[in-house]
């Protein structure tokens, strides 16, 4: 009887243990093998507090979550700093480090043969011993465990780490602080592998570095990806099914050593056979269980999931009906938006106008802009155009700060940006779309809206645990804000589906809703109408006359001229980096020294 | 042109980045002998056709035909060994190797029968490559990066050439010049061109004839004269 | 620690780097050019050596065993790239799950070597050692052995590079996409990779296990040297891997001179870790693309 409560209460440590991982993985995509390491400080800490520091359970837990924590910070400044596959070695490192030293430091950590006669914890005055007696306690523990995590994965919060997974450029395009997030990530991770290690220290009154090496790392990555990487549900259904492995082979009666061999062969073959097979896991991310309150969506791929995901088209005429249909819808919207409410948010104290001067940026002997200076503002929709190469999409990135000039400065409304990153730019009101539009494609469409929304507590940890009350009211004002943008480009009843089912003319409608969600005041449009065929680019300028009569101030990007022409009323028409002529697309378009230029003509 | 025989026929090809679909309707045909250019504004779907067309990215509707024989879903290997080039339009050398090595790995997809004396005659082709024959090409101008990435589609002696932008990034002289060696290689050794070009007054100057690409199809079709016999060209992009 | 010892250390140093050299060569030839985190890696050098230990305990002289070491791996390599990455690689898979994959196959495929060998430590016969001195500091034959044979690798490989075929692989492994556009085959070079890659590693494991012993999980820490050496000298980079590699066997022998002792076993970490924060391209690739 015994036997199968202990079984139990290691499932629910190392549950403990994978929603701690699976926020790092599944959510975040950074993969860690150092989580055997971040347990085993957690573990070390409760049992040095309460061996040599005199400290007394449950203050051992907390203090186990105060190192772990302290440790995973730590370790996650480094991390950011590194492409992924260099995060698979630096994690490497980080394990051996702490595997070496639990080792080498036997002073203090008890060396190779550990630390034994850790006390049992006592709970209502009765002294926990045998595995039963442990149960009640350590299941209460995962679950509340499972609330946090869960809490935080479901968060705002958690939509900006689903968005990073998805795609760091665009997360911070929206005005998202990547390295705030990463680092609390890391936090808080480490504080449940906290949770899970001072658990295990009480539990085996022992510990010694063989539990917390890079197999038990390489074993705990295995129970993500087995559930599901980005479901905590699934994390428990790995946990169990991984931990009752190698006790239901000892039921088998094939001896110790069969037992180990056997072990590793099904966990090594599991791993492989999932990441063929079935990387989403046994329970895929958009996987939910029952009914729940809203439409929700069907299973998506999931955080492991192959990038590159073919849409459903089934023919062009599907296409183009499907275009005309979001068109007509943002027609009936407009036809009525007489008797309701601006969609878009607007600031009437803000003229929303964007003024560069002088700005230069060489890269080593290239021009790549020469004293650049352009005024946007809200009375006229913008156009850059010139040849291929001339540095329209550079002007982008040099506006929205993705790369500091080495001259100039930019303003709005009298606000200088110059020296702000990315991310502070955006929610000054300057943001910028893409050519390839950059959906979060593993996530629901209203997902990609809500995201982009400013002001959200809930994506600050602190408010997420201290006042959770505002943040579920201000997410559900944020869900009804988000569907009047879906509304807004015609997709609303789209806005429950995964972002990868849909047409990529639908995208690039959600990209733009998403832009609106932003409720920044400049939008810089990088090739609206690239990539879709006619019907949607119908539908795309649509919405930027739209947006530009709400007092928007647009500027695009745009090859296709025909599109400049229709929708344009300035136009600076650029060089080399520089910008040599302006003025309204007809003018520039009869000078015949800017056609030499444009079809290369001119010598 | 008339009794001239098409050497390569594309027709109705479709082609998608994963949801996203690049190239909705491409037709054309290249005579022998004939150089044609492709041209329309940037993202028009030009190189898509072109990559396609070669078997670096499968379209998913259409036909390519080379020489009569059909050859959509054939590998970059087969197609270089059938004796159709492409030249892409950045990054066409590899900058890391030598000169010598770069027209080897040009020739590469041949077998051994392409080998040193098939270096050597580019080398007496391109004698400015010759002299740097041992530097890597990284280290080269843009202009003899430019006639080394020719060197290593000429290498295997091919019958089609699929030239992406081969204007892009020089300067006027030497845009010249790869025209003029583009023309010269259809009219003296009857290699047949497909080119994409930016720099329509250049490319209007040697082609035969013009398509033109807006938004993922191919819209027009007309001779270099009537191209040049336009007023301007902005209705066009 | 003296510097008395310094000279014993140096020596020391050199075979150790010699050996990681060549390793850390025959894991980035690997990663460079496919771009798999081949943690797998570490089984290959296992199965050679078990292959090794075979033909060896039957009698065989120690050049032939080298070289059924080497068949051994380049096989065992080209089965795990062919029967895991090349269908992972075909379904668009991301990098992290090859990585996941190759792990899982290290563990399952050490379960199958310890369920077929046990797990006691089989030593390699045909090879007698005898003790040398230089000046203040010896050695043995065996560790003039694996100099040679390091080294002989090595330099067998840098001239392959040079060959038609090596010269496809770093063609494949600087600019893919080019690559395929001048009709190179792709999988034919991947599959060359892996070949020559676990040949590399497979003479290795006869090295290893003449100067310690074949045991399952055997290959886990020359796999670490390996990926140390080539990330620390710089991916992509031949000579970048070479240096890698013996910087690392350096350190861990000089490691000593400055480190208290129970803090040695993690110098090559961080050693890594340094380079990785400082300099993560490598301390010898080049920088520019030009």
């Amino acid at each position: 009887m015994n036997f199968w409560f202990h079984v139990v209460n290691l499932g629910l440590i190392i549950s403990i243990l994978g929603f701690s991982l699976n926020l790092l993985i599944g959510y975040t995509r950074l993969i860690s093998l150092a989580h055997g390491a971040f347990y085993g400080v957690g573990a070390y800490a409760a049992a040095i507090g309460a061996l040599r520091l005199g400290i007394s359970f449950p203050w051992t837990i907390l203090f186990s979550i105060v190192v772990a924590s302290i440790f995973a910070t730590l370790v996650a400044w480094p991390a950011l700093r590194v492409r992924h596959e260099y995060l698979i070695l630096l994690t490497l490192a980080v394990q051996f480090v702490v595997t070496g030293v639990l080792l080498a430091w036997t002073s203090v950590t008890g060396g190779g043969s550990g630390l034994p006669g850790i006390p049992r914890p006592e709970a209502f005055g009765r002294r926990l011993v045998s595995p039963p007696d442990f149960t009640v306690w350590l299941t209460l523990a995962a679950a509340a465990s499972f609330v946090i995590a869960y809490w935080a994965g479901q968060s705002p919060f958690g939509r900006v780490l689903r968005a990073i997974r998805e795609d760091e450029t665009a997360t911070l395009a929206m005005g998202k602080n990547l390295t705030y997030h990463k680092v609390a990530v890391f936090t808080i991770s480490g504080a449940l592998a906290g949770v899970a290690g001072s658990l295990f220290a009480h539990y085996q009154a022992f510990v010694s570095p063989r539990s917390f090496d890079l197999d038990e790392s390489i074993f705990l990555i295995g129970v993500i990806v087995v559930g599901g990487a980005g479901n905590l549900v699934g994390t428990i259904v790995g946990a169990a099914l991984l931990a009752s492995i190698p006790e239901l082979l000892r039921l088998l009666d094939l001896g110790r050593e069969t037992v180990g061999v056997a072990q590793k062969f099904l966990f090594g073959s599991l791993l492989v056979a999932f990441m063929l097979f079935r990387p989403e896991g046994i329970v895929p991310e958009g996987f939910r269980f029952g009914r729940t309150r809203r439409r929700e969506a069907r299973a998506v791929g999931g955080a492991l999931a192959p990038e590159a995901v073919d849409a459903t088209l089934a023919d062009d005429t599907d296409d183009d009906a499907a275009a005309t249909r979001a068109l007509e819808r943002m027609e009936e919207r407009l036809a009525d938006s007489a008797d309701q409410p601006q969609a878009l948010v607007r600031d009437p104290d803000k003229p929303g106008i964007l003024q560069a001067d002088g700005i230069t940026k060489h890269f080593g002997g290239v021009t790549a802009a020469e004293d650049l200076s352009l005024t946007l503002s809200p009375d006229r929709v913008t156009a850059l155009v010139g040849p291929n190469g001339a540095g329209k999409t550079t002007v982008f990135n040099l506006l929205t700060g993705f790369i500091p000039p080495d001259a100039g400065t930019v303003q709005v409304d009298g606000q200088v940006l110059d020296g702000l990153a990315p991310w502070q730019r955006a929610r000054m009101g300057v943001v910028r779309t893409f050519q390839d539009v950059r959906l979060f494609q593993q996530v629901n469409v209203i997902d990609n809206v809500l995201v982009a929304m400013p002001g959200q507590e809930g994506e600050r940890l602190s408010m997420l645990y201290s006042r959770p009350g505002v943040v579920r009211r201000q997410e559900r004002d944020n869900v009804d804000k988000a569907l009047s943008y879906l509304e807004f480009v015609g997709l609303r009843d789209r806005a429950y589906e995964p972002t990868a089912a849909l047409a990529f003319g639908e995208q690039k409608l959600v990209s733009l809703a998403r832009l609106a969600a932003s409720e920044a005041d400049v939008m810089l449009l990088d090739e609206p109408a690239s990539g879709v065929d006619r019907q949607w680019v119908r539908a795309i300028l649509r919405f930027i006359e739209r947006v530009s009569q709400e007092g928007k101030t647009i500027c695009v990007v745009e090859h296709n001229l025909d599109v400049v022409r229709a929708i344009a009323d300035h136009v600076y028409f650029m060089e080399l980096g520089r910008i040599i002529a302006e003025g309204p697309p007809d003018e520039l378009m009869s000078d015949e020294r800017l056609a030499g230029i444009y079809f290369g003509g001119a010598e | 042109m008339s009794g001239a025989q098409p050497v390569f026929e594309v027709d109705g090809l479709k082609v998608a980045y994963g949801a996203r679909d690049a190239v909705f309707d491409a037709s054309l045909r290249v005579d022998e002998g004939e150089v044609v250019a492709l041209v329309g504004h940037n993202g028009a779907g030009k190189t898509t056709t072109l990559k396609s067309a070669f078997g670096l990215l499968a379209p998913k509707a259409g036909t390519v035909r080379f020489a009569g024989e059909h050859i959509v879903g054939h590998d970059t290997e087969a197609n270089v060994r059938k004796g159709i080039r492409f030249v892409p339009e950045d990054d066409f050398v590899f900058r890391q190797l030598a000169v010598e090595d770069n027209l080897h790995l040009g020739g590469f997809a041949m077998g051994r029968e392409v080998g040193r004396a098939s270096v050597e005659r580019v080398f007496e082709e391109f004698p400015v490559l010759a002299e740097r024959r041992k530097q890597r090409a990284g280290t080269l101008s843009g202009g003899e990066r430019r006639m080394l990435s020719m060197g290593m589609a000429l290498i295997s002696e091919p019958r089609m050439l699929l030239l992406d932008e081969p204007s892009l990034g020089l300067a006027p002289v030497l845009v010249r010049q790869v025209m003029d060696l583009t023309h010269e290689l259809a009219k003296q050794r009857g290699l047949s061109v497909l080119m994409v070009e930016q720099n329509i007054d250049q490319a209007v100057r040697v082609a035969d004839r013009v398509y033109v690409m807006r938004a993922g199809r191919i819209f027009l079709e007309e001779t270099a004269d009537q191209m040049r016999a336009r007023d301007d060209w902005w209705d066009l992009f | 620690m003296s510097l008395n010892a310094l000279p014993q250390l140096l020596l020391n140093g050199f075979f150790a780097g010699s050996f990681y050299a060549m390793m850390a060569l025959s894991w980035g030839l690997i990663f460079s050019t496919a771009k798999i985190f081949h943690f797998a890696h570490a089984l290959v050098f296992t199965v050679a050596a078990y292959g090794a230990w075979m033909v060896a305990s039957q009698g065989m002289p120690i050049v032939g065993t080298f070289i059924v070491a080497a068949a051994v791996g380049a096989l065992a390599g080209l089965a795990i790239d062919r029967g895991i990455y090349r269908p992972l690689r075909r379904r668009n898979a991301l990098q992290l799950n090859v990585f996941l994959a190759s792990l899982g196959v290290l563990l399952a495929g050490e379960a199958v070597i310890q369920f077929v060998f046990g797990v006691q430590a089989r030593s390699i016969q045909g090879f007698t050692l005898s003790p040398l001195r230089l000046g203040r500091a010896g050695f043995t034959t065996l560790e003039i052995l694996v100099v040679v044979v390091s080294w002989v690798v090595i330099g067998a490989v840098v001239l392959f590079m040079r060959t038609r075929q090596g010269t496809a692989i770093r063609a494949v492994e600087s600019n893919p996409e080019l690559s395929r556009a001048m009709g190179i085959n792709d999988e034919k070079v991947y599959r060359n990779v892996f070949l020559v890659g676990s040949a590399m590693a497979g003479v290795g494991a006869v090295l290893f296990s003449l100067q310690e012993t074949a045991s399952p999980t055997m290959g886990i820490e020359p796999l670490i040297a390996a990926f140390i050496g080539a990330f620390v000298g710089g991916i992509g980079s031949i000579g970048g891997a070479i240096l890698g590699g013996l910087l690392l066997g350096m350190m861990e022998n000089l490691g000593g001179i400055f480190l208290p002792g129970h803090l040695q076993v993690i110098v090559a970490f961080l050693l890594l870790f340094i380079v990785l924060l400082v300099r993560p391209v490598g301390l010898f690739a080049r920088d520019t693309k030009a």
